[in-house]
């Protein structure tokens, strides 16, 4: 019997799934459960930590394309790290990886979801409303 | 809720998997006249094994016809629907019955082994396995260009069988002619049972490819994973023309692989765009999956799946 654990955790305005076990026709739909219970309209940076995901079938993929949907109203895409070997096959050969930021680690998928905040406009921006003087 | 299918047209004219079945039911008939021949004057157990062997693909084959046939047949207000599955049924049959010629072939040789002596009438079955050989070759190539126009359960069982045919004559006929050269060596007294286990092999190792296939077949089974993440990809591939995926279901009918995706689409779209990126995704599954009838729904949002 197959099991997926899931928990979720918040750095800033990212959100990093952690996900553990496997994710195939009898456990897929829980992720689609789990993130509509603790995802809210407003977020759009989402990290999936797959480290300890050691099956995805295309069952879950499927659920994975729900997430996909989500974020693509704010053209966003979720980032994803630690792939094991059968993760990163399915993702290969279902072509999702196109869909998502393939990373090494947590803190570079955290950076790569990340808003860059508009730099903040100098006192001579400000001054003279625009670009600064030559 | 609109469905859309692609399905090859059901010909009820002979075609050309049909033909070369034809042609293999009159070889393996000839071939068996000639093997009993073979056997007759030799005590060789080669030769028994391939009159065995012979046999059993003369059933094969003439079941696989007769099935062919049937299943061509118009359907009439007896006989509609569901004879696809005789093919999965009679490939079951052949491999039972290929098995248990493997088994007596098997028993022979360990005799033979066990208690050696010299072959003897062996000329005829060489010339008959060479010739043999280069015919099975032929009918391979044959097989692998019918496969080419159309995917068939049978086709593609027939095409392993001539090649492991044209594989196992050349061994006998080079064992047996090895021991017809060297007599006077105790070790040619072995060549024949040991000629005679290599073809064992290929007849289990056939027996086991042709109803392993069938069986799962035979089960209506879902696609294996492999193929489901190949259809995912073409749903990544048109990702943007389509709100919502539902739904994929897979399964086999006998020959047959049906899968049916399930979408919902932007209700803004023209029906015309819609129908346009349904038939372009029928297309490229049905083109990754030989055999497919694919069938794309769209879905109304307040449907539930």
């Amino acid at each position: 019997m197959s099991t997926l654990q899931l928990g979720l955790e918040r750095e800033g305005p990212v959100v990093v799934v952690v996900m553990a076990g496997q994710m195939d026709g009898t456990t897929a739909t829980l992720f689609t459960a789990f993130l509509d219970e603790h995802l809210t309209d407003d977020d759009r940076c989402v990290v999936l930590d797959a480290s300890n995901l050691t099956f995805l079938s295309s069952a879950g993929l499927r659920e994975l394309m729900l997430l996909l949907r989500r974020l693509a109203r704010h053209q966003a895409k979720p980032a994803i790290f630690g792939m094991t070997p059968p993760v990163a096959l399915s993702l290969g050969i279902s072509g999702f990886e196109s869909l998502l930021i393939r990373v090494q680690d947590r803190a570079s998928a955290v950076h790569a979801v990340t808003p860059i905040a508009p730099e903040k406009p100098g006192l001579l921006s400000r001054l003279f409303g625009g670009g600064a003087p030559s | 809720m609109t469905h859309t299918s692609s399905r090859s047209p059901s010909a009820h004219a002979p075609n050309s998997g049909e033909s070369s079945l034809r042609l293999a039911v009159l070889f393996c008939g000839i071939d068996v006249c000639l093997n009993s021949y073979a056997a007759y004057g030799s005590n060789s157990v080669t030769i028994t094994g391939a009159l065995f062997r012979e046999l059993a693909d003369f059933i094969a084959m003439l079941s696989a016809f007769t099935t062919v046939r049937a299943v061509r047949r118009a359907p009439n207000e007896r006989f509609a629907y569901g004879v696809g599955k005789l093919e999965n049924l009679v490939s079951v049959g052949t491999a039972l019955l290929m098995a248990g010629c493997g088994i007596s072939i098997l028993f022979q040789a360990l005799e033979a082994i066990k208690h050696p002596r010299p072959t003897e009438g062996t000329l005829p079955g060489i010339m008959l396995f060479a010739g043999s050989a280069l015919v099975c070759l032929w009918l391979w190539q044959r097989n692998q260009r019918a496969l080419r126009d159309q995917h068939s359960a049978i086709s593609q069982s027939q095409a392993h069988i001539w090649f492991a045919k044209a594989l196992v004559d050349a061994l006998m006929a080079t064992a047996l002619l090895l021991a017809l050269r060297f007599p006077e060596h105790r070790w040619s007294a072995y060549l024949d049972p040991v000629a005679s286990l290599m073809g064992v092999a290929f007849l289990f190792h056939g027996a086991w490819a042709m109803a392993s296939s069938s069986v799962q077949d035979l089960l209506d089974a879902t696609l294996e994973e492999t193929t489901k993440l190949r259809i995912m990809r073409h749903m990544v591939e048109h990702f943007a023309d389509y709100e919502h995926l539902y739904h994929i279901r897979t399964r086999r009918s006998g020959p047959r692989v049906y899968v049916e995706v399930f979408l919902r689409f932007d209700p803004e779209l023209r029906i015309g765009d819609v129908a346009h990126t349904i038939n372009r995704l029928r297309s490229a599954i049905g083109a990754s999956i030989p055999g497919a009838d694919v069938t794309v729904c769209p879905v109304e949002p307040s449907a539930a799946i």
